[in-house]
């Protein structure tokens, strides 16, 4: 940098023009909750636990997801289904501790539990971000 | 002397010869003329001598088989000498030939191989479905029995010789030496690792010789006529005659006692009579299911050992299988690999499990539902089924057709995929 | 030694071994399934296949199995070449052509054997596009669970059951890919080994019934190591802990004991850890006739203690508790106040072995199995110590090889070539027994007779050993030759007293005569001999005296005592207080009933039938009310002595000398790998902070573990530890119980860092 441009402080201006080109055009801010921000088609949010036709869960409860969890947030009990089919009968992600890495949906051999696009999960009772096998049967919001 | 000692006495109506038949037609000179005359070492030598190779298909030397069995006072008693008279191999039927014919002629043959070994107990294991065979084998070990060829102190040398008549229960691993040995025990007919070898520790832990019944047939006339006239039998350097056979579309198909190294051109077309009417040749296996197929180029080809192995293929049981021009070859390969898939014992993996895959992928094709990867798992399989890859020779013997076919048939096999039916259905 | 070339590397390796167990001791991964160390070679699966060199110029090679191959001088091979690794992943191909991929749903996923393999070999694109074969399945029992669509027919589980453990009833059935393991029918397997099937099995055919309830995976278990104490014999298990529950005991590897297998009673017997009968809460009673409720163990701890305070009491031991618990039981009552609750038979026998054992040497199992001849003089060996007639039958089938080996050269690992040999010769074991037994059909001789005259035929034994005479025609002298006739001998018997002196008596005439002979006595539980050592009165000596105040440790006097008298001495004491995990007969007596861990929750010491002190450790924290019984007996006490089990185990080591060695048995908890503690649960274990998250989501400390150098928790050392710490068999690759070869010195060899355990004995006479 020469001596003149750091007398004439070049740098700042150069700056500061830019600054002022921005005051000029349209704000790019979502106007959130009113205006949802377009979601990229590979985000990851929360889990969703997928299902047959028939409504029961396509889980077998092999337990790779939970082996799998970076954070050890998913926890599965399985059981013993109607007509001797391995299920579980507790299947739990402390989304709260969930780092929505992706790797139980990588791992899983069903395609049981995918991550949705949902990322609203915000609370004021750290308790309900235990989602338990109902919470995650449900469809996502939007 | 004639030139076929051992069908050569045979009544024409394939009635068995009795003892007296036998005795008068020479029979039993030659255990007269060996046991306690010729020192059992003698009796081997002259096997060595003779050049006399195994009849069962894998053409190993007689006599060397025989050295391997420990002599003496460091050897373990009982010592064992087996006939395999298992003949399960498709398209064999020359044993049944022998047994039916002149049933005297193998337990002589039993008896001089035995006392070449000192075997002290003899088996015939014999082919559980040849009921004829075995009425009139059980009925000439109770004449020789009788007439003190076997027994204690046979012909008054000091030595004996037990020998039992033993029909199995069906299953081809029971031709396969060590897999006969463990079905005699009593266990369940799968082959043994070798080393040891038989000739160590066979059965019941024993020294063990298994000998094929042709291999046994010939030990009389050995004994009888020398080395010398027994080389002379044959057309080239194994000596002996050869019992050929040839099934399929032929115009006799049948089996005859013929010098070894008879050309296929002769035995298909002087004994057979050619193809039938209409059909034409397309490939031989010339030695059984378990063979290389040949093609008709090879026709002059020279039926023995050294050359058949040097045509790639083997000599096997001699008894010939021919493919024609009207039956589809992916059916016929499908038919023998369904039977080796069927008869695989189940102890190994490629065995076991590659067979079934080979049925299933020739099935498919044959059906018309072929994919071209097919030929590639086809491929693949006679690669990797091969000797010493899989426990015993089984797997090997099914990928020997299959091998030469997927070459020699290729273009049929396309066919069937490309049609996507079988042409010739 | 041999030195063998392994991708022109050299390597020395014994000569008796295969290639594959060379290859394998050395540290190279050569996948394999027919192949079992304790089972030999057959040659079946293919998959173990190598490429051998003829010399040093050959570059074509020739593919071998690695199983069948004996190590020669020179031997040049490689394991990574192109041609057998494809060869190798085409196996794997063909025997997932008919294995279901239920992996997600088998109980083996996660320590399947195949599974590795599958992994090692590199298969992984399906091209068999046709249906699979499938077979029905068959009830084997309460303990085994059967699911032969995924057998890969390796033949090790009737190599094992039929061959190796002499079960007459799994067999394997048809033939071509059809073939079968199971039973000519449905029905429980009745072998008392056939849960090794469930570690015998590469895969998910025979799985671990009772554990299948618990739908756990090998990486979600805390686990730790610790000793059986169904019977005195005090195999190595692993104690496997989910959510709280037992949910499977596994063989642990000790070379001298338990090798790899373990019998049902060890691996199928501690369901009582689950228990409905368990005692989880204090329980006390206002008054006699009072019934017993539940109350907090501050509560149960005034009682007691008020109770204990200021009165004569007496303490009655047990031989199910570990050393340290009775040791504390003696220290609160004193020496003469503290009674051995043996039955009287159990008190004769346990210090007349204790006599015997200090006097001549005994044989670990693994000395047994290799020895040459073997007695059993008065014991039904399959009830009382299962495990050692597995040994002895080793021993009648090992010892004819022997012989048979030397007629016609055969590696003794080469199995089926050596079972050929051997045919129906069998060793020099002998048995003689108040009645049949299933050991019998692997003896040479077997003698039945009243227990005097077994007795009375061990002394003849004895007699004939001193004064060998050429008549044979007793079955005395049978015996007594065969016995000097081999290089070691083994006697074994227990339980009576006249019977046990006869064996010793043997053991003498043969030591007499120059014989390597040992001494083995059973004992019937994990602890009789370790309470003999420590030494106390006989129980039938307290029903005499009777006592204001009893405490009784983990035992059921109406077990020990003739109805009567137990009835009555418990109407005569004035407060009884009971410590024990399961309700009995004692304890729905006691004033005051202190819940005990089982020893699935404790650490402590435990002693066998050969005076080896073997530690055990807690696998999981026991419930927040249920204590070890040591720390109960101590907190009984005016102050704390011993916070730890150090302490305590230390405090015996000084006041009983017999006991100086104890805690050498195992690490302290001082212990630490490169500053860490040895962590129970695998580095995969799932779901740590949601477990508890429906109680809070704060996620909760793990429990402290004072007593150990084991952590309860995934986080500590990652290297392999002591022998004595090994919580789990894995390696980098291995998931399945397979992994042991990563942990042996040598294959089927002792434990890297020696097998634990220290033996406490030492006899006068020297083997």
């Amino acid at each position: 940098m020469g001596k003149l441009d750091k007398f004439l402080l070049t740098d700042l201006f150069k700056g500061l023009m830019l600054t002022l080109k921005y005051a000029f055009k349209k704000p790019i801010t979502y106007q959130y909750p009113e205006v949802r921000r377009p979601i990229e088609p590979r985000y990851r949010g929360r889990h969703r636990l997928t299902l047959h036709d028939d409504g029961s869960v396509r889980c077998v409860a092999c337990g790779l997801c939970a082996a799998i969890c970076p954070s050890q947030c998913i926890t599965i009990e399985p059981m013993e289904g109607p007509g001797g089919k391995r299920m579980p009968q507790v299947y739990e992600i402390e989304i709260g501790r969930c780092v929505f890495c992706g790797f139980c949906a990588e791992v899983c051999p069903f395609d049981a539990v995918v991550l949705t696009q949902e990322f609203e999960m915000a609370t004021t009772d750290k308790s309900t971000l235990l989602f338990d096998q109902q919470t995650l049967r449900e469809k996502p919001r939007g | 002397m004639n030139d076929r000692p051992l069908t050569g006495r045979m009544h024409p109506d394939r009635t068995p010869l009795s003892l007296r038949e036998y005795e008068q037609a020479g029979g039993y000179q030659a255990v007269r003329q060996a046991v306690g005359r010729i020192a059992p070492v003698e009796v081997m030598n002259l096997v060595k001598e003779s050049n006399l190779r195994g009849r069962g298909g894998a053409g190993f030397p007689t006599g060397v088989k025989w050295s391997f069995v420990p002599r003496g006072a460091q050897a373990r008693r009982p010592v064992y000498l087996i006939a395999n008279a298992d003949e399960m191999e498709p398209g064999a039927f020359k044993d049944r030939r022998l047994l039916e014919g002149d049933p005297h002629q193998i337990i002589e043959g039993v008896i001089l191989a035995s006392y070449a070994i000192e075997a002290d107990i003899a088996y015939i294991f014999l082919r559980g479905e040849y009921t004829l065979a075995a009425r009139r084998v059980r009925q000439a070990v109770a004449e020789a029995y009788q007439a003190g060829w076997l027994g204690k102190n046979i012909c008054g040398s000091g030595w004996g010789l037990e020998l039992h008549l033993h029909t199995g229960a069906g299953r081809y691993m029971c031709g396969e030496e060590t897999g006969l040995i463990n079905s005699l025990e009593g266990r369940r007919a799968t082959p043994r690792n070798k080393p040891p070898f038989p000739q160590l520790s066979g059965l019941f832990g024993r020294p063990t010789v298994v000998q094929n019944v042709e291999t046994l047939c010939n030990l009389p006339h050995l004994v009888t006529h020398g080395a010398a006239w027994f080389k002379e039998l044959s057309r080239c350097k194994d000596g002996g005659t050869k019992i050929y056979g040839v099934s399929g579309k032929v115009k006799r198909p049948g089996a005859w006692e013929l010098p070894m190294g008879t050309p296929i051109r002769e035995i298909l077309e002087d004994r057979a009579g050619g193809m039938r009417d209409g059909v034409h040749l397309r490939a031989i296996l010339p030695g059984g299911a378990s063979t290389e197929f040949v093609t008709v180029d090879q026709i002059n080809m020279q039926m023995d050992f050294d050359t058949c192995q040097a045509a790639g293929t083997r000599l096997g049981t001699g008894m010939m299988i021919v493919l024609d021009d009207q039956t589809c070859p992916v059916g016929m390969m499908l038919n023998l690999e369904r039977f080796f898939a069927q008869e695989s014992c189940g102890w190994c993996t490629p065995c076991r499990e590659g067979l079934p895959w080979i049925v299933q992928s020739l099935a498919a094709i044959e059906a018309g539902r072929g994919e071209p990867a097919d030929l590639d798992i086809l491929e693949m399989h006679t690669r990797l089924l091969g000797p010493g890859l899989t426990y015993c020779a089984l797997a090997p013997g099914a990928m020997e057709p299959l091998h030469s076919g997927l070459k020699i048939f290729r273009d049929d096999f396309e066919r069937h995929l490309r049609e996507g039916r079988c042409p010739w259905s | 030694m041999p030195v063998i070339y392994i991708d022109d590397q050299p390597y020395e390796v014994a000569a008796h071994h295969n290639l594959l167990h060379a290859c394998l001791g050395l540290g190279f991964d050569i996948p394999y399934f027919c192949w079992h160390p304790a089972l030999g070679s057959v040659g079946a699966c293919r998959q173990c296949a190598v490429k051998v060199f003829r010399d040093e110029h050959d570059r074509r090679g020739q593919i071998v199995m690695s199983c069948m191959t004996p190590v020669r001088d020179g031997l040049r091979l490689t394991i990574d070449d192109p041609d057998v690794r494809r060869f190798r992943a085409t196996i794997i191909e063909w025997l997932m052509v008919n294995h279901p991929h239920d992996c997600p749903v088998c109980d083996e996923g996660g320590h399947c054997h195949l599974q590795d393999m599958t992994v090692m070999t590199g298969h992984n694109y399906r091209r068999h596009r046709f249906a699979k074969r499938t077979h029905r399945n068959q009830d084997l029992g309460p303990h085994i669970h059967h699911e032969m669509n995924r057998c890969i027919q390796c033949y090790r589980c009737v190599r094992f059951y039929h061959d190796y453990a002499g079960g007459k009833d799994l067999n394997v059935f048809g033939a071509h890919h059809h073939v079968y393991f199971g039973r000519h029918e449905s029905g429980a397997l009745e072998s008392e080994f056939a849960g090794n099937l469930v570690e015998v099995c590469p895969t998910g055919v025979f799985t671990d019934k009772p554990a299948r309830r618990y739908y756990a995976r090998k990486w979600d278990l805390q686990s730790a190591p610790s000793v059986c104490g169904q019977c005195g014999v005090g195999c190595n298990v692993l104690f496997n802990e989910r959510y709280g529950k037992l949910v499977r005991v596994d063989n642990r590897y000790h070379y001298e004991i338990n090798g790899y297998f373990l019998c049902d009673r060890g691996r199928f017997g501690h369901d009582f850890v689950n228990g409905e009968e368990r005692i989880r809460r204090p329980l006390a009673r206002e008054s006699r006739g009072a019934s017993l409720r539940e109350t907090s163990a501050d509560d149960a701890l005034s009682r007691a203690t008020q109770a204990v305070a200021g009165r004569r009491v007496i303490g009655i031991g047990s031989p199910r508790a570990s050393l340290e618990a009775n040791f504390a039981l003696r220290e609160l009552v004193g020496a003469d106040s503290f009674y051995l609750g043996l039955s009287d038979a159990e008190f004769k026998s346990a210090n007349l072995s204790l006599a015997l054992l200090r006097e001549l040497p005994t044989a670990s199992l693994h000395e047994i199995e290799t020895a040459d001849a073997a007695l059993v003089l008065g014991e039904d060996l399959l009830t009382t110590a299962p495990r050692m007639a597995l040994a002895l039958r080793q021993l009648a089938r090992r010892q004819p090889t022997a012989e048979s080996i030397v007629a016609c050269p055969v590696p003794e690992w080469n199995d089926q070539a050596v079972r050929e040999l051997v045919q129906q010769q069998k060793g020099s074991l002998f048995s003689a027994t108040p009645g049949p037994t299933k050991l019998d059909e692997d003896a040479a001789a077997v003698y039945y007779g009243e227990l005097d005259e077994i007795a009375g035929l061990g002394l003849a034994v004895a007699a004939a050993v001193d004064q060998p005479s050429a008549e044979t025609d007793s079955l005395a002298t049978q015996i007594a030759t065969a016995l000097r006739n081999a290089k070691r001998a083994v006697i074994v018997s227990g339980g009576n007293e006249a019977v046990m002196q006869a064996a010793a008596a043997v053991v003498r005439a043969l030591r007499r005569a120059g014989r390597d002979a040992a001494l083995c006595l059973t004992q019937p539980e994990g602890d009789t001999l370790g309470l003999a050592m420590l030494g106390g009165r006989a129980l039938s000596e307290v029903v005499r005296d009777g006592a204001e105040c009893v405490i009784v440790l983990e035992n059921d006097l109406f077990a020990r005592l003739p109805e009567a008298d137990a009835t009555a001495f418990l109407e005569r004491t004035k407060t009884l207080i009971v410590l024990d995990h399961s309700i009995t007969r004692t304890t729905a007596r006691a004033d005051v009933v202190l819940p005990a861990a089982t020893i699935a929750e404790s650490t402590g010491t435990f002693v066998n039938y050969e005076g080896r002190a073997q530690r055990c450790f807690s696998a999981f924290a026991p419930q927040p009310d249920v204590r070890e019984s040591w720390r109960w007996l101590d907190a009984l006490r005016s102050s704390l002595f011993w916070p730890t089990f150090d302490d305590v185990c230390r405090a015996m080591a000084q006041a009983v000398p017999a006991f100086a060695k104890a805690p050498d048995a195992a690490p302290s908890a001082a212990f630490r790998q490169i500053g860490n503690k040895i962590p129970r649960q695998s580095p995969r274990f799932s779901g740590r902070t949601a477990i508890t998250a429906q109680l809070n989501v704060s996620e909760p400390k793990p429990p402290d573990d004072p007593d150990s150098p084991l952590a309860f928790s995934m986080e500590g050392s990652r290297e392999q530890p002591p022998p004595a710490l090994i919580a789990r068999y894995w390696a980098p690759g291995w998931n399945s119980v397979q992994a042991l070869n990563k942990f042996q010195q040598e294959i089927g060899g002792p434990l890297r860092g020696g097998d634990p355990g220290v033996r406490l004995i030492e006899p006068e006479a020297k083997p």
